[in-house]
């Protein structure tokens, strides 16, 4: 993300950054707070798979958030609001693509008519 | 906050299983409290009572009913799963069908999860000891001892003959034991995994979710590139090891917490209540549900889910089982007949026998095949009916009031009770 | 107050004042950094809006919050307003955070009391275009900022006194250089090694490539100086078996096999003379034979023999005869616990064993000419078998055409490893070059996929190698057959140059086999709590950074167990990790951030799943209390074991799962025209 900032990548303001400290903290309630509060769409993005720092953080928060998409799906909705992203620090353009990636995946659920409802 | 002088106690049954509501016959009736039994709460008078005990799901509907009892009580109990988050059949939320948690309309209600409820929490509930935080936890009183390494497999179903020692989720099979408080039907002891309906915490289900999750990290799971030049890896779409071990995860995660932790489902509706709950299981799940919402009517709709199957695949049972399966059918209709009379000995009575032979109210111990766990004094031919470990197969099922559909992952797509409630 | 009152404040959990707690006092600093926010992000708007937030007592905008001048305004309203947390937003957290945490630090308040938002990188700098956008944004991340900091704790930095002594496990070549120049600052140094002799692998060898130089002189000053360096005590026969403790602190039990031999044995080698039994020579690589007392080769050092248990008939042979009266069959297994503040990891590699490619039938009967590298080497080298002569091991005569063979357990998808060895092409080439230089008359065929030789003066080797006519075959072999009759070995190998089918005659076969992890590190690396890849060596920290770092903190890699690699990348690597080794011990302690997690043992269901998701396995159970805790100079403060847990009873402290989501409730909001998000 700082990459991108740095080369001055474009984005959309929608876009917001929670920092952890491995992709592997992102909890699955956190994901349903943030679409609770009104995020539409949550992307967890981590080191590239076999380079995580703290050796499998990535593979954890993969496994939950696949388990997270079965469920949207079992409710009716799309399991495309909810991803896990591998993005490579010294690459500002992965960061930014997997930003595109998470707009362009919720503008179909938009249109498809499965997004999650506004706040419940 | 209720004290010792309580002097009216009135018990309000609203969903449909009764079981909260029949199981208060247990309260002793010596007590300086007159206790009133309103079976049905759109026709209750409104005079005031020291405490109200609420049974039973809620829907939006009943709202202006309950709100009345909330300013007619003195204090407001919800016992039983039900009441507080409306148990199991929360599970028709997925479906569209809105509830409503007591506490949503009376603010202040004491809250007594569990399926089926303790009579005894609630007798102390009343007097003014309701269970405080430190909650008392599943785990601490299971014979089952964890490891928590990682796993690479997830499982839908285990033999019961192998073990008695490991925890199931380390045997790749979920279990909501880790989120769940000490109960009186202890599920887990018949071999069955808990289902948290009486929680620890707050959101049980994206935790236990979460906790599982991280366990089965060495399971495959599908990505792919993320695309263009710049790609990288992300989640692939579609199947994979792990969700073809828990292809429901509502219903196992999310059991008694479906409508407070997620929101309203858009999943067509089957058309009732029942219907909504059971579709989108797994069959292998279906005795243990039946047994904890079917009510009055528990054994024989557990019953004839089980032998649908068995005689729709070829099963066969020993005499021994087909026994205690009559015998089960029996103390169901001897059941039925004590709560008519309201008569508390008979029913405790009859209660005890049926735990004697189901293993609990819940009726865990029954299953496809047999029983999973032994029957007290029925060692020599535990043998003989151990349950088996049953395949998944595509087809229509029908036997008694029950008739059902599954499809090729074993997940019903459509249930019939013909019984009228 | 002073940073030592807030920390023991912390720590025995009693105020000075009042037992209420005290309602945070956040001051909010938004920089400019000149155009790169301030053009975009309507800086004073976002100020104007601070103000507005509870608990924020200062807010104000200044042109370069990094500056001198604008750390003396952070530092103004400190004492001004009596803040007690600050939140700065302006560019990254590895950029300036370090900065602001320390200028808070010098008034007094603890550093993790600063909280970053990084509106430049995050906001100003991809939303260039959008300004009205990108206001909106930077202000719901000064909410969010301001969210999280209400709640954040003061981490104290505790420094831990260090055990002034290294180990060094393994004592090859790059256990030898890690310990000379631990030796060499100072350093306490205990070695350990499971052979009976030091040197590995290294002492193997025949010759090393570039230069033909004679290892064993090479190594020898090396061997020498270990074994008699004061500031080094050598343990053979000896293994780690388990470790306690952590960085700065180990402690590790050292289980010693006896040699059934006393110190003073004079090495007159009578024993062995006498000994009866023989078998096969490990260190030879199975060429020659040994007795069942002896001394693996004539230069070992320690110089005492040892007695092989196993293969002893227990005549007693050699207690009677030994002048020096050395022999000792009591000696008994020996635990020896051993207390160092830092370990280097440098056990090495095994030789793959080709035994699973069964089309090349390795050490099948009838297939005795088909050998490996090592085993050649041990056949060529001075004073062997063979008296260093090339000869079948089936009849002993000269071959007339050797055929080697390239990747043999590396580069495959089928057996072995997917990895390239990176080292084979230089030892075979070299091998294929003595073969020629001492054989004139013999063929020397090399059949490879690529020829790999990066490195000054190694292209050269190879160049050196086709004037010399040895034949290089681009094609891996399929198969080596036998003529059922004759007996004569064919390698099948298609020449993919010229693509053609060929059947080499070959009276000797030699295989290139692939470095692979040494048998023992799997349980040695479960001992260590060492992390290893897919491929089985160890893994290194960081693959570019820092490739001599372990996983876990305290334990660093020299040599082939971090990756195969030659000498002088083995030697390389021994030297960095003997200075990382050094540094806590010179300096005489750690520092460590005490950013841990918290458990609340009314949750924990003691299910342990977060001990199995802690990477620097941090977290254990304590047996005698049958409960979870933390080892907080191990914690790396990832946070893995918050998600793990089911019922939220573990938090890491500053991240735990209110803080966050209150962080989120800011941003997860869309934002509304005109204001902010929050009436």
């Amino acid at each position: 993300m700082n990459t991108a900032g740095v080369a001055r990548m474009g984005y959309d303001t929608a876009i917001k950054i929670v920092p952890l400290q491995c992709s592997g903290q992102a909890n699955p309630q956190l994901i349903m707070d943030a679409l609770k509060d009104g995020a539409d769409a949550v992307g967890v993005i981590g080191c590239c798979i076999g380079a995580c720092h703290f050796v499998n953080g990535n593979m954890l928060s993969m496994h939950r958030i696949k388990l997270m998409k079965q469920l949207f799906k079992e409710l009716g909705y799309s399991d495309q609001q909810i991803n896990h992203y591998t993005a490579r620090a010294a690459e500002g353009e992965t960061a930014v693509g997997d930003f595109e990636d998470i707009m362009a995946r919720l503008k179909r659920a938009e249109h498809d008519g499965t997004t999650l409802p506004e706040g419940w | 906050m209720v004290n010792a002088m309580v002097e009216s106690v009135t018990i309000f049954n609203f969903g449909s299983c009764p079981k909260c509501f029949d199981e208060t016959l247990l309260l002793p009736s010596e007590e300086k409290y007159a206790i009133e039994r309103v079976a049905d709460p759109a026709s209750w008078d409104g005079t005031r009572t020291d405490v109200a005990v609420i049974t039973g799901y809620l829907v939006p509907g009943d709202a202006a009913v309950v709100e009345q009892i909330a300013a007619n009580a003195g204090q407001v109990i919800a016992f039983g799963t039900c009441a507080v988050t409306a148990g199991p059949f929360g599970l028709a939320s997925a479906k569209g069908t809105k509830f409503l948690a007591a506490r949503e309309v009376a603010k202040d209600a004491i809250e007594l999860p569990a399926c089926l409820g303790e009579w005894f929490e609630l007798y102390e509930a009343i007097q003014g000891n309701a269970p405080q935080r430190p909650y008392k936890k599943l785990c601490s009183t299971c014979k089952r001892r964890s490891t928590c390494k990682f796993l690479s497999e997830v499982v839908r179903q285990l033999d019961p003959a192998t073990d008695e020692e490991s925890c199931f989720n380390d045997r790749g099979f979920a279990c909501n034991g880790y989120v769940a408080r000490q109960c009186k039907e202890k599920c887990i002891d018949q071999f069955t995994p808990c289902r948290a309906c009486k929680p620890l915490i707050d959101r049980p289900g994206i935790r236990m979710l979460s906790m599982f999750g991280t366990l089965v990290a060495n399971v495959e799971v599908a990505t792919e590139a993320t695309g263009g030049i710049a790609g990288t890896d992300k989640l692939a779409d579609g199947p994979d090891d792990v969700t073809r071990g828990v292809p429901d995860v509502s219903g196992v995660f999310f059991r008694f917490s479906l409508p407070v932790e997620m929101p309203l489902g858009k999943v067509l509706s089957s058309g009732n209540i029942l219907s909504n709950v059971f579709t989108g299981r797994m069959i292998e799940e279906l005795p243990l549900i039946a047994g904890m919402l079917g009510g009055q009517n528990a054994i024989s709709m557990q019953l004839d889910i089980i032998e649908a199957y068995e005689q729709g695949t070829g099963i066969e049972v020993t005499d021994v089982v087909k026994t205690h399966r009559n015998n089960l059918r029996e103390l169901e209709s001897q059941i039925m007949t004590a709560i008519e009379n309201s008569d508390a000995v008979a029913y405790g009575g009859t209660t005890e026998q049926i735990r004697q032979v189901a293993g609990n109210m819940n009726l865990s111990r029954v299953y496809f095949g047999g029983f999973k766990t032994v029957i007290p004094g029925e060692q020599a031919s535990f043998e003989e009916y151990k349950a088996k470990i049953i395949e998944f197969k595509q087809g229509t099922y029908q036997a008694g009031n029950v008739a059902y559909t599954l499809d090729a992952e074993g997940k019903v797509t459509d249930f019939t009770w013909s019984v009228k409630a | 107050m002073t940073e030592e009152e807030i920390e023991n404040q912390h720590e025995t959990g009693q105020s000075e004042q009042s037992s209420e707690p005290k309602k945070p006092r956040i001051g909010v600093f938004i920089c400019h950094c000149g155009h790169n926010i301030a053009d975009t992000v309507a800086v004073e708007k976002v100020t104007e809006f601070a103000k507005t937030l509870p608990n924020v007592e200062h807010a104000e905008h200044y042109m370069f919050m990094c500056s001198k001048p604008g750390i003396e305004l952070i530092k103004k309203a400190i004492k001004e307003k009596n803040l007690d947390r600050t939140v700065v937003a302006s560019c990254s957290k590895t950029q300036h955070g370090p900065t602001f945490a320390h200028a808070i630090e010098e008034e007094g308040l603890n550093r993790h009391m600063h909280q970053q938002v990084n509106i430049r990188e995050w906001c100003s700098w991809p939303h260039i275009k959008d300004k009205a956008g990108a206001t909106e944004k930077a202000e719901q991340m000064l909410e969010a900022g301001v969210n999280r900091s209400r709640k954040l704790e003061p981490v104290e930095t505790r420094q831990i006194a260090t055990t002034p002594a290294a180990l060094v496990i393994g004592a090859g070549i790059a256990g030898l250089r890690a310990a000379s120049d631990l030796a060499a600052l100072g350093v306490k140094t205990y070695v350990v090694e499971k052979e009976p002799t030091i040197g590995g692998h290294m002492t193997q060898l025949n010759k090393t490539f570039p230069t033909q130089e004679c290892p064993q002189c090479s190594i020898s000053p090396l061997t020498n100086g270990v074994a008699n360096d004061k500031n080094i005590t050598l343990l053979t026969m000896a293994q780690v078996k388990a470790v306690e403790g952590s960085f700065g602190n180990f402690k590790v039990e050292v289980e010693i096999t006896p040699r059934y031999v006393k110190d003073n044995c004079t090495s007159c080698g009578d024993c062995s003379a006498h000994c009866p039994v023989e078998v096969p020579s490990e260190w030879d690589s199975g060429m020659s034979m040994r007795k069942a007392i002896y001394k693996p080769f004539p230069q070992a050092i320690p110089a005492t023999y040892v007695r092989d248990k196993k293969a002893c008939i227990e005549c007693h042979a050699c207690e009677n005869v030994c002048p020096a009266h050395a022999v000792d069959f009591s000696q008994k297994r020996e635990t020896r616990k051993v207390e160092v503040g830092t370990i280097i990891l440098a056990v090495g590699y095994d030789e793959y064993d080709p035994t699973e490619i069964s089309a090349y039938h390795y050490h099948q009967d009838g297939y005795e000419d088909i050998i490996t590298q090592l085993e050649l080497e041990r056949m060529l080298v001075a004073g062997s078998i063979t008296n260093s002569a090339l000869l079948r091991p089936s009849d002993g005569k000269v071959p007339r055409r050797v055929t080697m063979i390239q990747c043999v357990g590396s580069r495959n998808e089928q057996v072995g490893n997917k990895y390239c060895t990176g080292v084979c092409c230089m030892f075979a080439i070299k091998n294929a070059q003595i073969v020629k230089d001492n054989y004139p008359d013999t063929d020397v065929a090399i059949c490879y996929i690529d020829i790999r030789t990066p490195g000054l003066n190694n292209e050269e080797f190879y160049k050196k190698a086709q004037e010399k006519g040895i034949k290089f075959i681009r094609g891996r072999p399929g198969e080596i057959q036998r003529d059922p009759i004759t007996g004569q070995l064919l390698v099948i190998v298609e020449d993919t140059l010229s693509q053609t089918p060929l059947k080499i005659k070959s009276d000797l076969v030699v295989l290139s086999a692939a470095m692979v992890p040494p048998r023992s590190i799997g349980t040695l690396g479960s001992a260590l709590h060492v992390l290893r890849d897919k491929t089985g060596f160890v893994k290194e920290f960081h693959i570019k950074m820092n490739p001599v770092k372990s996983s876990k903190d305290g334990i660093f890699l020299a040599g082939a167990i971090q990756g195969p690699k030659d000498i002088p990348q083995s030697v390389a690597q021994a030297g960095a990790a003997a200075s990382l080794a050094a540094a806590p011990l010179v300096r005489g302690y750690i520092e460590k951030e005490m950013l841990v997690p918290q458990i609340d043992y009314d949750l924990c269901v003691n299910c342990g799943l977060c001990i199995s998701a802690c990477s620097p396995a941090a977290i254990y159970r304590n047996e005698a209390e049958n409960k979870i805790m933390i080892n907080e100079i191990s914690c790396k403060a990832c946070g893995l074991c918050g998600p793990a847990c089911p019922t939220g009873a573990i938090q890491l402290k500053n991240f735990r799962d209110d803080e966050i989501s209150d962080e989120i409730a800011a941003l997860a909001v869309a934002p509304r025209e005109g204001g902010h998000v929050h009436d």
